[in-house]
């Protein structure tokens, strides 16, 4: 009775083990290296398994971006049914105002990573936030009530608006600037007959996206589950209305909505800024794509989902480009997405779609 | 304390409510009755301005309310139980109560919340449940609970007995007699004429938009065409 085996957990395990000690290292993603080391490691990974998991840290690395923008996407969708398509914008502005703030910093002779990144971490989120109520105040806001078309046109004028403004003020040219942290975390070394050193590292850029993002997550779901404010948030995305007559400012939290969401997208635009030293007006473009591909394929309308979905899109974009043609790496992520759409079309975390009253 | 004078309803070009006047002294229990589609529910929601009424105003305790946003009604002491409850499904039994309590200070919400939940013993074991998990009996009672948590003095309420076996429609209405002892004024709409007349002092009838009919519950149950029409007698 197979079945009865593998439902016992103990006997689980067992097999578990066996694979894990037996077939896993005899499997071509392991080679062995007799005798090289002492301390009971017969089994030295492989370069292949080296450069995976290199892809796989890439991959979070961009998924962690995506997540924090495509939050953005799916609050404010959960609260007012509709894209607001220049979020993606809200991200890019947020990383001109970390190169701002940079630039100031460093012409005033403040240098010290420790204390730009906070300042312009902060300088960013502020600005941005105001950017992003702004936005919401002046285009949204009067057409509340109008037909779902009506914002959703609005939103992508003020996508374009601006892309077109960032582009006047600050240039069409890829600004490209110092890196602040150049140094990494070694994790693996892996000689290699001939050629230089296998290294399997984590940049302390990588390391600052992936807390910075834990941290961001944490607050903010402390924030949407155990605040006053979090649960007036849910209630309005629940029943806009029916909160009203209990007395929430539906107005006032929809703002608050969108300043969280674009205090996540500036935070993105800071930390990809740091990490990959470029940045020009176009960058929103691309990012407000992937993080809204990300928000659908988690399900939109949720937190959780939209984190889910921007690790796999990160993932799968950073494998696909390891492996295949990189070129098609996009074409991978959406393909993706239309895949499980197909299967599940409310996404991963998502509720059926239920017409509200 | 509340004046509903000559108020219209529209949606579009239909017209929900025309020219309908209500009066409910302090300590009142007002009903309207009618049939499906004469205009109940979206009388009783003019009074949040959802949607705002066309012409007319609403006066409560000497405020003209068709001025205000919803959100400031629900803070002057007007609390509502809608039609469909429509409780936060997503949201636990006590967020739900949370968030009827929203404007109301931190200091009495211990006391609030026993009392409310024992008028409704239910939810006592339930707080922490899902609310869309609920029956809809329980779900009824968080929604009246949502609404008493706000120390309203005035409760409205849209078909409370909608969907409820008997014995939990008596329990309910067992419920409102008690918090209207206490001194809150209740307005009502009900499909069922019985209860209604049972529970109300004062009552109108409304028929496609209008108001038809008003005077003491009694005087009304003793009308031959409210027995016929609304009582189902021959
Ligand atoms: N949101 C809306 N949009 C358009 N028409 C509406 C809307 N709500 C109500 N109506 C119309 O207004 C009229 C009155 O509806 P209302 O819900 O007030 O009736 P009611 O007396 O509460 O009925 P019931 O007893 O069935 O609840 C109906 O003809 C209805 O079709
Ligand atoms: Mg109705």
């Amino acid at each position: 009775m197979p079945t009865a085996v593998f439902a016992s957990i103990p006997n689980g395990f067992v097999l578990l083990g066996f694979w894990l000690v037996y077939l896993l290292p005899s499997s071509p993603l392991f080679q062995r290296v007799d005798g090289v080391h002492a301390v009971g490691c017969f089994w030295i990974m492989s370069l292949t398994l080296l450069y995976f998991c290199q892809q796989l840290l890439n991959g979070l690395t961009l998924g962690a971006v995506y997540a924090l923008v495509a939050i953005g996407y799916t609050m404010v969708y959960g609260i007012l049914g509709m894209i607001n398509f220049a979020h993606g914008d809200i991200y890019m502005i947020g990383a001109f105002l970390g190169v701002l703030t940079l630039g100031v910093l460093t012409a005033l002779g403040i240098t010290a990573p420790w204390l730009v990144l906070p300042v312009m971490l902060v300088m960013a989120c502020l600005i941005t936030a105001g950017y992003g109520s702004a936005i919401e105040r002046l285009a949204y806001r009067p057409l509340r009530g109008a037909p779902r078309l009506a914002p959703l046109i609005t939103a992508i004028g003020v996508s374009i608006f601006l892309q077109n403004a960032v582009q006047q003020l600050q240039g069409a040219r890829v600004q490209t600037l110092q890196p602040l942290f150049t140094s990494n975390l070694v994790l693996w070394q892996q000689p290699v007959a001939g050629q230089p050193d296998f290294t399997l590292a984590i940049g302390h850029s990588q390391l600052l996206i992936w807390g910075a993002t834990l941290f961001c997550l944490a607050c903010l779901s402390w924030l949407i589950n155990r605040s006053s404010v979090g649960r007036a948030q849910r209630a309005v995305a629940q029943d806009l209305k029916m909160a009203a007559i209990l007395g929430v400012p539906t107005d006032r939290v929809i703002g608050t909505t969108f300043v969280l969401g674009s205090a996540l997208a500036a935070v993105a635009g800071v930390l990809v800024m740091i990490h990959y030293g470029v940045v020009d007006f176009m960058i929103g473009f691309n990012a407000s794509l992937k993080a809204f591909a990300a928000a659908v394929l988690g399900g939109i309308g949720s937190l959780s989902g939209a984190v889910v979905g921007g690790l796999i899109i990160g993932l799968v974009e950073a494998l696909w480009a390891g492996y295949l043609p990189g070129e098609y790496k996009d074409m991978a992520a959406f393909s993706l997405l239309i895949l499980v759409l197909l299967v599940r079309p409310s996404g991963l975390f998502g509720r059926p779609e239920v017409s509200k009253v | 304390m509340l004046r509903m004078d000559n108020i219209s309803v529209h949606y579009g070009a239909i017209a929900a409510v025309e020219q309908a006047n209500l009066t409910l002294a302090a300590g009142q229990i007002v009903a309207v009755i009618g049939a499906n589609g004469a205009g109940k529910s979206s009388l009783l929601m003019s009074l949040f301005n959802q949607p705002r009424p066309v012409e007319g105003t609403v006066w409560f305790e000497g405020v003209n309310l068709t001025r205000l946003p919803t959100h400031r009604i629900g803070r002057l002491g007007i609390a509502c139980v809608p039609e469909g409850r429509r409780i936060f499904p997503r949201m636990s039994v006590l967020e739900n109560l949370q968030m009827g309590a929203i404007h109301q200070p931190k200091t009495h919400w211990q006391q609030d919340l026993e009392q409310v939940t024992s008028l409704f013993p239910v939810l006592a074991s339930r707080l922490g449940q899902m609310a869309g998990t609920l029956s809809g009996g329980e779900q009824q009672m968080v929604a009246i609970a949502r609404a008493l948590v706000a120390r309203p003095r005035l409760l409205v309420l849209d078909e409370p007995s909608l969907g409820l076996a008997p014995i939990i429609v008596q329990q309910i209405f067992a419920a409102l007699r008690q918090v209207n002892r206490q001194g809150i004024s209740l307005l009502l709409v009900e499909q069922n004429a019985h209860l209604a007349l049972q529970l109300a002092d004062q009552a109108y009838v409304m028929q496609t938009g209008r108001m038809v009919m008003q005077g003491s519950a009694d005087s009304l149950r003793q009308n031959p065409h409210v027995q016929q029409f609304y009582l189902g007698m021959a």
